[in-house]
């Protein structure tokens, strides 16, 4: 029997891929490539995102039983469809590193003094081998119950540093020109592309008590909140963005707020560490998903965790360094391989939709003529 | 017409007494050699009264003290002494005795088990059949208010011991044709008496079925107490979280049994077992129930965060003095570090040491004489805590912290043994690995407390998976009249509690 998650989990699931990559590095990084017009930057690349989300939203609804593998692999073969598989679990996989390697930044910068390596791998590689023996609708409860603290850790770091703003900060608007924003959004390709986790999820909604609306109302309210953070950052941080590598403490900590009502920036620490561990072990779990599914179910269940728990665990220890990460996903091959495939993924789907309805219509022709006859 | 004597075996204790010869196999037609068997079975407990029915031999065995005498002569004796007309089975003197309950035995296991139950046994010559008659003189507790479950308004009534009582006392409330009581007999040597009841208009079948299922597959020698069973009825054997619901009182098991659980009442034991489980009614009380609903509500969320403050502050505390003091604002610093100066302990030693303090305390108050109670909260809480601090070896902080979270875990009584050992858990990783440890662990366990059912229900029920409906009683808790459908969670085959605003079913 398919795993169901209901429409509102499914919505949960995607508010917490859609604000993943963006609260950390990626407002320093994208201030390099658009100036102090991020927030406007990442509306563009939400917005450009959201198109995907229509296509996925719409074959979801269409096709409530269908999964990602079902849909391709009736116009395109079982071939095609495992290669769109394994490029998804690539991309989740380097997502998951980044987050993974961003949270060890992060903690490190925030909560610890030193922290040995071995006792910051070993706890999450074991909860991470765990967690990934898994189902999708633990996963989805889990993400229902941590979105309360998720949520509390993105109101306080919006509201927060409200008061360190400097509204001159945001003029001029677009001094680069248009075209800054599309470039900000390619080269923070790493961040976006959240839908993808629509297409794992294919076949997996139970439309059957609700219309299932709240996947768009709370890609609308996440994209928000993205942009009112961003707003925030570009606010209080201005040109000197760029050096905020750590977007989420240096917000806390140049906020006038927490010095006068107490140490809140270790509430914002203390929330957001949850939120990268569970998103860390989400996208692994997808990555999981879609192994499993582009070997058809014929490997033994554990190899796939094994492989994905020793992998990601080499990869923390052999890429110490966020630069040599950052360099990684910002480098041209990958924002070529993961925008082919963030638009690629739902572009497939559109042709397999449309050329599934034109069989069905010629099927249909072909067996009305003989009554006809 | 017959006549009546009475002989009581006086056989002399033996030291080495032999293996009893106990009898098997089905009840022969010659009272004497039946007899014989009892006797060698029983020896000296049997007391025999020998009778003539209807021109019969019969025999009357019981053990003394367990009958009440006055009955066999008053429902059994007398009734038969004066039948008139036919006794030629053992229908037909079951027909004649004034008891509403006697049951027909075949073989002689049913007789042990029926003798030992406080049951009279008729044997009659020429019958192969045996009566069993219920005149047991069991002393039962008298229904009282539950030491665990007080009240301050609403029904203080509390199960007892006698399995008849407890199930009467759910009957009185739940008065309806509709309450299915099914009885089945637990454990080789103790036989105890189980009774599963729910109502079938609307529990779930499956759910039903499968506790049945649990039940019937138990192969143990004995079932002391209803605890003894909830291993088996638990999906995850060696978790450590509760997944059988308790309860001492019958109001709460018939509003248990009202939204679709089932009730196993246990002969022997004040616990009432409920299935499907939810964590979340540990955290209800039928005081939210009886009192005004803003102030169910707030107690409801005062609980909540005192699991947060049990299990959480004195691992936080731990792991903030290891690793992570510039969390704390500096003068709480300062007189931290004051009030921590040369401690012989590090921060996670002092902390287990504490609580380890706190468990030993707890362990002995409950099995110290009640007399010594007084003394023993002087000597554990004032002179163990507060000497401790004088003689350096914990810190004020360390004992506040342990005292908050102790007095905290208690306001969720049922779920004392799961917190006090996550409490332990969190501490030692919060010791070890600081706040990101915490985190992890916290993960850990909100993954596997998701990844479990009771019976079809999901564990965090109403809140992961969020159903809406049952939010009026989760969390929050909405006026009765605005509670119109049972809960979504629990597997049910009759949604709807009551008409809504549109007088619709």
């Amino acid at each position: 029997m398919k795993e169901k998650i209901s429409p509102r989990q499914a919505s949960v699931l995607i508010f917490l891929a859609i604000i993943s990559m963006k609260f950390l590095f990626m407002p320093a990084t994208m201030t390099r490539f658009s100036g102090l017009d991020i927030y406007l930057c990442v509306a563009f690349g939400l917005v450009c995102d959201m198109l995907t989300l229509v296509i996925y939203y719409y074959c979801s609804k269409k096709m409530p039983d269908a999964t990602l593998f079902d849909i391709l692999s009736r116009v395109f073969g079982k071939i095609v469809t495992k290669i769109v598989y394994i490029a998804l679990a690539f991309i989740f996989f380097i997502k998951a590193v980044f987050i993974i390697k961003a949270l060890h930044l992060y903690i490190l910068d925030t909560l610890y003094e030193t922290l040995p390596y071995v006792m910051y791998t070993v706890p999450i590689a074991i909860l991470i081998f765990y967690a990934l023996r898994k189902n999708l609708v633990t996963y989805a409860r889990c993400c229902e119950i941590f979105l309360i603290v998720i949520a509390l850790a993105i109101i306080a770091c919006i509201t927060i540093p409200i008061q360190a703003i400097d509204t001159l900060n945001f003029f001029p608007m677009l001094k680069d020109g248009f075209l800054a924003l599309p470039r900000g959004y390619l080269y923070c390709a790493y961040g976006f592309g959240d839908y993808l986790v629509l297409a794992v999820l294919l076949g997996h909604i139970d439309y059957s008590r609700s219309k299932g609306h709240s996947i768009i109302y709370i890609s609308i309210v996440a994209a928000s909140l993205i942009v009112a953070y961003y707003a925030i950052f570009v606010g209080v941080f201005g040109n000197m963005g760029v050096a905020q590598a750590l977007a989420l403490s240096d917000l806390s900590i140049h906020a006038q707020l927490p010095n006068t009502l107490g140490r809140l920036d270790w509430l914002i620490i203390f929330l957001w560490s949850f939120t990268l561990v569970l998103e860390c072990v989400l996208y692994l779990f997808y990555c999981k998903r879609c192994i499993v599914a582009a070997t058809t179910d014929r490997i033994d269940k554990y190899l796939p965790i094994v492989i994905i728990t020793l992998m990601i665990t080499t990869m923390v220890i052999l890429y110490r360094d966020i630069d040599r990460v950052l360099g990684l996903v910002t480098s041209t091959a990958f924002v070529s391989i993961a925008f082919s495939i963030y638009f690629g993924v739902p572009a497939l789907i559109l042709i397999a939709l449309v050329v599934g309805k034109i069989r069905e219509r010629s099927h249909e022709r072909k067996v009305k003529k003989p009554m006809r006859a | 017409m017959g006549k009546y004597t009475e002989a009581v075996d006086n056989s002399e204790f033996k030291i080495d007494t032999p293996m009893v010869d106990i009898p098997e196999g089905k009840i022969g037609k010659s009272l004497s050699r039946n007899m014989a068997k009892l006797d060698r079975a029983y020896a000296s407990d049997l007391i025999k009264k020998s009778i003539t029915i209807g021109g019969k031999d019969a025999e009357i065995v019981y053990i003394l003290g367990l009958v009440e005498v006055n009955y066999i002569s008053r429902y059994i004796v007398d009734p038969l002494l004066a039948a008139k007309g036919k006794v030629g089975t053992i229908e037909d003197i079951k027909g004649h005795l004034l008891l509403p309950e006697a049951k027909i035995c075949e073989t002689f296991s049913d007789i042990n088990i029926e003798i030992c139950k406080g049951k009279a046994i008729i044997l009659v010559d020429g019958m192969n059949q045996a009566l069993s008659c219920s005149v047991d003189n069991f002393k039962v507790r008298s229904i009282e208010e539950p030491p665990n479950s007080a009240v301050l308004y609403g029904p203080r009534a509390g199960f007892t011991e006698d399995i008849k009582s407890n199930i009467n006392q759910i009957r009185k409330i739940l008065s309806t044709p509709h309450l299915v009581r099914k009885s089945m007999k637990i454990g080789r040597i103790t036989h105890t008496d189980v009774a599963i009841m729910y109502l079938d208009n609307v529990a779930s079948p499956e759910v039903v079925r499968k506790i049945e299922k649990a039940l019937l597959e138990i192969d143990i020698d004995g079932v002391i107490d209803s605890h003894y069973l909830t291993q088996y009825l638990s999906s995850r054997k060696y978790s450590v979280f509760k997944q059988v619901g308790i309860t001492e009182k019958p109001d709460i098991a018939a509003a248990k049994m009202l939204e679709g659980r089932v009730a196993i009442i246990v002969d022997g034991s004040p616990i009432v077992l409920t299935l499907p489980f939810m964590l979340i009614e540990d955290l209800q009380s039928s005081n939210d129930y009886y009192s005004n609903r803003q102030r169910a509500v707030f107690l409801r969320v005062l609980r909540m965060l005192s699991i947060v403050i049990t299990v959480y502050i004195p691992a936080m505390y731990v792991a903030v003095q290891i690793y992570h003091y510039k969390a704390i604002p500096l003068k709480f610093l300062v007189t931290i570090i004051n009030a921590t100066q040369g401690l012989p302990f590090t921060p996670f030693a002092e902390m287990v040491f504490t609580l380890l303090l706190f468990e030993i305390l707890y362990e002995a108050s409950l099995r110290m004489p009640s007399y010594l109670g007084l003394a023993m909260s002087i000597v554990g809480a004032l002179v163990l805590g507060d000497m401790a601090v004088a003689a350096g070896l914990v810190s004020p902080p360390a004992v506040m912290i342990m005292a908050l979270s102790g007095i905290t875990l208690y306001t969720i009584p049922h779920q004392v043994t799961q917190f006090s050992l996550l409490r332990l858990l969190f501490v030692a990783v919060g010791g070890t690995l600081g706040f990101y440890g915490i985190v992890i662990l916290t993960i850990y366990i909100v993954m596997y407390l998701c990844d479990f059912d009771s019976l079809g229900t999901p564990y965090l029920a109403p809140i992961s998976p969020m159903y809406e409906v049952d939010m009026k009683d989760g969390i929050l808790k909405y006026d009765i009249s605005k509670m119109t459908t049972r809960p979504r969670a629990i597997p049910s085959i009759n949604t709807r509690r009551q008409r809504n605003k549109d007088n619709k079913r």
